[in-house]
């Protein structure tokens, strides 16, 4: 996987947010913008994970809640619950996530792969897991969050 | 890598859509030729000149293939223009030019691929032996009553030369017979230095010298060719004669680009008035570095002609992107006005010569990409109106004024909305003429004598319809030539039909949609027979006996349904009917058969007039807004007591004036929760779409508004929104979100 590869290799900046208090990281580059928790307009009969769509300045764009998505609970939303927006090969995809944390620059040592372990759910979306002085973070791949369809 | 050259990425949209339509233009004129069996003086010239220019701008761009293909079929027609043979076998000429266009067709539509240029000397051989023929079998002119002697000087620094004059006189062999040169040897060194000294000298017998002699010409580094012997010719080359033509030089406006391709326009444009024309750079067709040259030093045209000198002058003024026109030289006979014209007598009248080409150009073609924003633009307008007029904040407000200008502001936008998709239609005249390609190529390989009628082709359909039209409507034609008309005009008579069979395309505009019809008159489908072959297939859902016989038509829409025992190359995969049904409905659109047995078989295509902004009625299903389009909507009521009766499986069902409709819940179809459950205190919505009615059930109705249909994000859609009845998403006044819905698919569905 050339994606995975270039970011392990050179490092880059990474959006964290947390789940569930566990730390996990976006690539910026993926990165749009960040909006608060809006009215979701619900589209019947897609999988639950995915909330609904929102009216961005005139896009509509469907919303992704990150919770179902590792198959957790959802929590009611409050005033740091956030829309993170993201574009992937060109579309506009929004995931909810409970707090937006910050911005870290992940250099290219602290970065290491993933143990191959197919017992963990969440594994699957996780490409990389970034060590630093403040803790760990799991870096997420947009592809795979966006586009694996639960078998 | 594309195969174009690169650097002219810029002209690959230009470059499509001119050869595109020249080779459209061919194709007209082809089959009128073709009907009438005789070549008239202009068709000839025609074809002659549509594929010197396909020709031309080929090689521009850097397509040598298609402009070498292009090339032989000019020289085809070179010969029919100016020998008259007697073309015995002019199936074969039609077929050849035919698929000559079908390739160079074939070879646009892979042009931005990355696979190699297609090979195009099969046919292009074909040609050239066709060519022999009627060369052949043509009365000789009198020039070649005897060999024609020409010497070729090629560009000083020629590498290889005793090479390139080898490939030189092979190149004009098929051209020729009895090819003679001095040096009789070119690959040798003393032959070398020969040719270099003073040039190659060829000797050949050809019926047609003057394409020879344009071949030499265009050979690789071929500086000058002139025949010997026709001695008034070749003075006119010799550069002391220079003085005896008129010289201008054509300087071209800063930055209009390609200024080899506009000085090519300009001498095709004096060419048929002169009767000698020389220019500099000569290379200017084929050699893009010439633009620098022409741009900075101008392009030198040296010429002699029967017009008067200003005629010309003007002319060449006149072409686009010219600047100035500057007389050098005048010819001898008009020498003393030449003098007071050396200034730049050219450039006063420039403007009112500009003035005049402006007026005479009333149609711009524009980029699609363009109008698709426009109209995007005008959805956002009609939104933005909408989030104005309708603003929560003005509730409960007495406003008369604004009211009074928010009327007009709504009636300007809906003009201006009536204008934008205007804008975008074009009549379907193009998706029909098509048609009559596909017709006559499989009236020829089928045998079958059919004639196609189209009726209302100049109804007008969005640009974006008529492009999605021509798949589903080829194979409909393809259908109906291979299984709908009968196979022999003796079938035909016995069942007492006029020998001859008609496929008929007709359009009509109603309500909103366009209606497009075909029709054959030919054997018809026996619904029983199809469902036999359904069932073989297995892709009946219910018993056989539960079908109707329109539903039984309807089968051959279905993936995997062919009823052509024998696969032909024209239809019988099984694909067809499936992929016109799935490319109507892409666009919104919908088919239906109609056939009866020994009668005929009607296919019936309706598409939505405009495909992005609907009339529609907001309706409320517990905390969702839908949105369904006004046009499917019958009537809406309270249902009374009594009115709803249930089935012994649970299905409820609506008794509306004596007739029965099957009752859909919107929430339950949709899984939503905390909407009205009693009938009572919902609506009901009768709705129509394509001979099904159904009565869906709703908590509330919200109000009426034109809504931008929004597609569903690929996300969405990878999750079949689409075949769940939900044709798009749309945001309302206040910058919620409603789902439209596609009611044609619910009511199908359920």
């Amino acid at each position: 996987m050339s994606e995975n590869k270039g970011f392990a290799a050179e490092g880059g900046e990474v959006l964290t947010f947390t789940v569930d208090d566990v730390f996990y990281g976006i690539e910026i580059k993926y990165v749009n913008e960040i909006i608060g928790i809006e009215q979701i307009t619900v589209v019947p009969k897609v999988p639950e994970y995915i909330k609904g769509v929102i009216n961005i300045r005139g896009k509509i764009v469907p919303i992704i809640s990150v919770r179902k998505r590792f198959g957790k609970e959802e929590i009611p939303y409050d005033e740091r619950t956030c829309i993170i927006v993201l574009e992937y090969e060109e579309n506009q995809v929004g995931i909810i996530v409970d707090r937006v944390r910050e911005v870290v620059t992940a250099k290219p040592g602290s970065i290491c792969d993933t143990p191959v372990q197919k017992n963990v759910n969440t594994n699957k979306y996780i490409k990389n897991i970034i060590e630093d002085r403040s803790g760990i973070k799991l870096l997420l791949s947009c592809e795979r969050l966006i586009h694996d369809q639960e078998k | 890598m594309a195969k174009f050259e690169s650097g002219m990425e810029n002209m690959v949209d230009m470059y499509i859509y001119e050869t595109t339509s020249l080779l459209e233009q061919l194709d007209h004129i082809l089959m009128q030729t073709e009907s009438e069996n005789s070549f008239s003086e202009d068709e000839i010239n025609e074809i002659f000149r549509i594929m010197h220019t396909i020709k031309g701008s080929s090689a521009m761009m850097g397509l040598d293939n298609m402009s070498h293909l292009a090339h032989s079929v000019e020289d085809l027609f070179y010969i029919i223009r100016e020998q008259h043979p007697v073309i015995k076998d002019t199936g074969r000429l039609f077929e050849l030019v035919f698929t000559a266009s079908d390739l160079l067709r074939a070879e646009i539509d892979i042009i931005t691929d990355d696979t190699p240029p297609t090979d195009f000397s099969g046919h292009m051989d074909k040609i050239h032996a066709f060519a022999d023929e009627l060369k052949g079998g043509s009365p000789r002119t009198e020039e070649d009553n005897g060999s024609v002697k020409v010497l070729v000087r090629f560009e000083p620094d020629t590498q290889m030369i005793g090479m390139r004059a080898l490939v030189l006189i092979n190149s004009i062999r098929q051209l020729c017979s009895d090819i003679k040169t001095i040096p009789p040897e070119t690959e040798s060194e003393a032959a070398e230095t020969q040719i270099a000294a003073e040039g190659l000298k060829i000797e050949f017998v050809s019926a047609d010298p003057d394409s020879v002699m344009g071949m030499l010409k265009e050979g690789t580094c071929v500086a000058s060719c002139t025949r010997e012997g026709g001695a008034e010719k070749a003075a006119a080359h010799d550069s002391s004669a220079h003085t005896a033509l008129t010289t201008v030089r054509v300087m071209f406006e800063p930055e209009c680009k390609m200024e080899n391709l506009r000085a090519l326009m300009v001498v095709n444009n004096i060419r048929d008035d002169c009767s000698e024309l020389e220019y500099s750079p000569e290379n200017i067709e084929n050699d893009q570095n010439t633009a620098q040259v022409i741009k900075t030093d101008g392009f030198i045209i040296r010429f002699r002609s029967e017009l008067s000198d200003e005629e010309i002058l003007r002319t060449i003024g006149e072409t686009p992107s010219v600047k100035s026109v500057d007389m050098i030289s005048a010819s001898v006979p008009h020498a003393e006005k030449a003098e007071d014209r050396t200034a730049k007598t050219e450039t006063a009248d420039k403007d009112k010569k500009r003035v005049h080409t402006e007026r005479k150009q009333s149609l711009v073609s524009v980029n699609l990409q363009k109008l698709d924003q426009l109209l995007n633009m005008m959805g956002e307008i009609v939104i933005a109106e909408a989030m104005v007029t309708s603003n929560p904040d003005l509730k409960g407000l007495k406003l008369d004024n604004f009211q009074k200008a928010a009327r007009q502001l709504r009636k300007l936008n809906s003009e201006m909305q009536d204008i934008v998709m205007s804008i975008r239609m074009v009549p379907i005249s193009g998706a029909f003429n098509k048609m009559t390609r596909i017709v006559r190529d499989m009236k020829v390989k089928l045998g079958k004598e059919t004639e196609l009628v189209f009726d209302g082709e100049e109804t007008e359909v969005d640009k974006s319809v008529i492009d999605s039209l021509n798949d589903p409507l080829m194979h409909m034609v393809r259908n109906s030539m291979d299984h709908g008309i009968e196979d022999s005009a003796e079938e035909r008579i016995a069942a007492g039909k006029p020998p001859v069979g008609t496929i008929k395309l007709a359009a009509y505009s109603s309500s909103g949609e366009v209606v497009i019809v075909v029709s054959d008159d030919g054997k018809g489908m026996d619904p029983q027979k199809l469902l036999t072959k359904a069932e073989q297939n297995g892709i009946l859902t219910k018993p056989r006996t539960e079908y109707t016989d329109k539903e039984a038509m309807n089968l051959i829409m279905l993936p995997g349904f062919s009823t052509n025992e024998q696969v032909t190359e024209y239809s019988g995969r099984g694909v067809g009917m499936d992929v016109v049904k799935q490319g109507i409905e892409k666009l919104g659109g919908t088919v239906s058969v109609d056939s009866k047995l020994g009668e005929g078989t009607t296919f019936t295509i309706k598409i939505p007039l405009s495909l992005s902004i609907v009339d529609g009625m907001e309706v409320s299903v517990g905390s969702s807004i839908f949105t369904i389009p006004i046009n499917y909507i019958k009537e809406s009521f309270k249902p009374r007591e009594g009115q709803v009766i249930t089935d012994t499986d649970g299905k409820e069902m609506i008794m509306i004036r004596g007739e029965c409709y099957p009752l859909i819940r919107l929430a339950e179809l949709y899984g939503l929760e905390g909407a009205y459950t009693e009938l009572s205190d919902g609506i009901i919505i009768l709705a129509e779409a394509d001979g099904h009615s159904a009565c869906l059930f709703a908590d509330e109705l919200m109000g009426e508004q034109q809504v931008v249909i929004k597609p569903f994000s690929p996300l969405l859609l990878s999750f079949g929104v689409k075949q769940n009845g939900m044709a798009g998403c749309s945001i309302l006044g206040d910058g919620s979100i409603t789902i439209i819905l596609d009611i044609s698919n619910i009511l199908a569905e359920n």
